[in-house]
């Protein structure tokens, strides 16, 4: 039987180490405990924000009219349907980068950097420049694509075309951070690996199958989970490009949380679906760590 | 080092806690927020304001402005107002979007002028900004400004037209319909495939013959639909929603309001207009008309001094409309309702809001910013005897609206989800899918009112 030591700390240094944890729990406190529990509270009440003090208790109502809420549940289809697609291109993506930059040539520092840099530029700058360069009459990607004797686009203004718009510009904006992740991955394998299977003549996709992706098994499923929660907080990209239309379309979850909890000053009827937001998270995050620990 | 460190921690967390805590409305000051930019003329010309009223009055409070800049939609500076109604830490005085005004009132954030402000100076704003200021019958809002919105037209485009077209075109001084205004696009549009004129400079920059800046639309900038089209129902007979701000029920869907909506989707139906549009669409010649504001003329002026831009009047629906009915208002100051009327410091803040909104302000405000004085004694200062006539024609035609036809928006508690909506699933809608049948433009309507009679119920409790 395994024997553990357990060590004896002075009460001074206990002290210290709390103190070195009291910011961060302050503020985890004051940003991610405290508005919880107060979503809980305002979640049960018909709070109307310009009448703080006049909220009253009105129970599971809240709760009831999500159900009916047709914009509600077309939200959270959009939002459920931008995770499925941004999720699968944009570490697609991220891991295709990964695998070229993993290479050695002449140039490869740049192409790491210009790969990364859409990771660092604001979401807004990107969103409006995205808008000015899918503009349906002048932008420069339908001006391209007439210059190819093809129909230009309207992109964004087309209900079938906005959302898959709004995913792609969201994965190439995004796979930059995880490019980086997988590279480091990817560099965590061991050559003798790959040099072992040359001999035993594995070819390209063999070595792909049977060595990379289980070599990178345990940080694909970081990148996925963080990836998903990450997709499921949409909201930049369709308030600056379309607004959230055309006809809701684009609108996601939290866009609609935004606009009815502070434009519309609806606070308890948000905060409930923040609460329900809140567990649906948790929920996938706990499915996805079962997941990951039976992997 | 280990006290050291103690003692880093401690400083850190007692500098937090008094960040959290600092008040912002102290007693002996009068505090303004407003949501221009610090450094956009209008943020400089209330500070310049305020400098004036300190150094006149150094025997009383003493004002503070403070400035948070509005995204499209009033966001952020919105935001930061209501987070301090819920923590009760609204300033003395502070800025609000006219139709915003009945929501804040109803509410009681915001008190009324009435009794404490002279009525002679309420007599000298125009009409419309004494009635977006006015909810249940009670002032509560100063315009510091007007607006406006008339129709320009790229005279080299014009030229090309045949002469009975043309003559659908009013001189300056002359109504005309949105009829007409549909006709003139219609021949502007043979322009581009006529033989004869299609390669013509101004003829084949054209991207779309008008501009109603629908683009800006999803962008947050959701009043500009209830800002430039609501005048289309006005001027048939119809309203947005009925004098109680809540009624939409045979209002918006009134057949005065379907009729006015087919022609708007006529425009786009038949590619006249673009739910998205070049950026400065008109200015660069890309669009030969535009639904203009009143900011365009000094953006033309200074940074397009090559377009030959012409102005007429707003169109109406129906011609022998004689009502107000054309685009107006704007941003205006209210009170915190915190203080009491027979507080002193109540008179001073409404004296403060005189000083900010009165006939010198405005003036002021006109030469800074371009901005349409909001008072009648004002609006003299627009000089259209300029030796530049396309400015002369563009400030005349919008100094008539003011003083003659300009409206106020709804009062409505509803705003602002009243004209997102209106704005977002019948505006848009149209623009986006090019409707201009009538079925589909009354469904559009009839699923915007049944949305808003759900949200509205709140305010009918």
């Amino acid at each position: 039987m395994k024997k553990t030591s357990k060590v004896k700390y002075r009460t001074d240094e206990v002290m210290t180490a709390y103190l070195f944890l009291l910011p961060a729990l302050l503020l985890a406190l004051i940003f991610i405990v405290v508005p919880i529990i107060l979503a809980f509270i305002y979640g049960f009440t018909d709070y109307y924000l310009l009448k703080p003090d006049e909220r009253t208790f009105i129970g599971l109502d809240n709760f009831i009219r999500m159900l009916s809420d047709d914009l509600l549940i077309q939200t959270f289809k959009n939002t459920v349907y931008f995770v499925v697609l941004v999720v699968p291109i944009q570490l697609g993506m991220a891991l295709g980068l990964a695998l070229i930059i993993n290479k050695k040539f002449r140039g490869n520092t740049y192409y790491r950097v210009a790969y990364f840099a859409p990771a660092v530029l604001s979401l807004v700058v990107i969103s409006i420049l995205w808008s000015v360069l899918l503009n349906p009459s002048s932008g420069l990607i339908n001006q391209l694509l007439s210059s190819l004797g093809l129909p230009k686009q309207p992109f964004l203004t087309s209900t079938s075309q906005a959302m898959p718009t709004l995913v792609l510009i969201s994965a190439w904006s995004g796979c930059g951070y995880q490019m980086l992740i997988f590279l480091a991955g990817l560099k965590n394998i061991q050559p003798n690996l790959y040099e072992a299977a040359e001999i035993d003549g594995a070819n390209t996709w063999q070595k792909f199958k049977h060595i990379t992706i289980p070599g990178l098994r345990a940080v694909s499923m970081f990148l996925i989970i963080t990836t998903t929660i990450q997709a499921f907080k949409l909201i930049v990209q369709p308030m600056v490009m379309t607004g959230g239309g055309p006809d809701y379309k684009t609108m996601t979850l939290l866009q609609y949380i935004y606009e009815y909890g502070f434009r519309h000053r609806n606070t308890g009827y948000v905060s409930a679906i923040t609460l329900v937001f809140t567990i649906f998270l948790v929920v996938v995050s706990i499915v996805f760590k079962k997941v990951l620990k039976e992997e | 080092m280990k006290k050291l460190v103690i003692m880093f921690l401690a400083v850190v967390m007692v500098v937090s806690i008094a960040g959290c805590t600092k008040k912002t409305n102290a007693d002996d000051k009068i505090i303004i927020w407003t949501q221009a930019s610090p450094d956009h003329p209008e943020g400089r010309m209330f500070a310049d304001r305020v400098d004036a009223y300190n150094a006149a009055h150094p025997d009383k409070r003493q004002v503070e402005i403070q400035n948070f800049t509005r995204a499209g939609a009033g966001s952020g500076y919105i935001d930061k107002l209501n987070a301090a109604i819920t923590s009760n830490e609204v300033p003395d005085i502070f800025t609000l979007d006219g139709p915003d005004v009945a929501s804040y009132a109803d509410s009681g954030v915001i008190g009324t002028l009435d009794g404490i402000i002279d009525s002679n100076f309420v007599n000298g704003f125009t009409d419309a900004m004494i009635e977006q200021g006015t909810v249940d019958g009670k002032l509560y809002a100063l315009g510091y400004q007007d607006s406006g919105v008339a129709i320009m037209y790229n005279e080299d485009v014009i030229q090309e037209l045949p002469q009975e077209v043309k003559l659908l075109i009013p001189s300056m001084d002359e109504d005309w319909t949105w009829e007409d205004f549909y006709k003139v696009t219609e021949a502007i549009q043979q322009l581009r495939t006529n033989p004869e004129t299609k390669d013509k400079a101004s003829i084949k920059n054209l991207e779309l013959i008008v501009d109603f800046l629908t683009s800006d639309i999803p962008k947050g900038a959701y009043e500009i639909a209830m800002y430039y089209l609501t005048p289309l129902f006005w001027s048939n007979g119809g309203q947005v929603v009925a004098d109680d701000g809540l009624t939409l029920d045979e209002v918006l869907n009134s057949p005065q309001n379907i009729e006015a909506l087919v022609q708007f989707g006529k425009f786009f139906a038949n590619d006249y207009a673009q739910a998205i549009e070049p950026e400065k669409a008109f200015h660069t010649g890309k669009a030969a008309m535009a639904v203009a504001g009143f900011w365009y003329i000094s953006d033309l002026e200074k940074n397009y001094p090559s377009l030959k831009f012409r102005t007429v009047r707003y169109p109406k629906m129906d011609a022998s409309y004689t009502g107000n009915f054309t685009p107006s208002g704007s941003w205006a100051f209210v009170r915190s309702n915190r203080l009491a009327m027979d507080n002193p410091k109540t008179k001073e803040v409404v004296d403060v809001m005189e000083w900010m909104t009165n006939d010198e302000a405005s003036a002021e405000y006109y030469h800074a910013n371009g901005a349409i004085p909001g008072r009648k004694q004002s609006i003299s200062v627009i000089d259209t005897n300029t030796d530049n006539d396309y400015h002369n024609e563009a400030w005349s035609v919008l100094k008539y609206q003011v003083e003659n036809t300009n409206k106020a928006r709804p009062v409505s508690v509803g705003y602002p989800y009243l004209s997102e909506t209106f704005a977002r699933d019948i505006i848009l809608k149209i623009a986006q899918n090019k409707v201009e049948d009538e079925e589909t433009i009354k469904q559009y309507v009839k699923d915007t009112i049944d949305k808003l009679n759900l949200e509205f119920k709140k305010y009918k409790k």
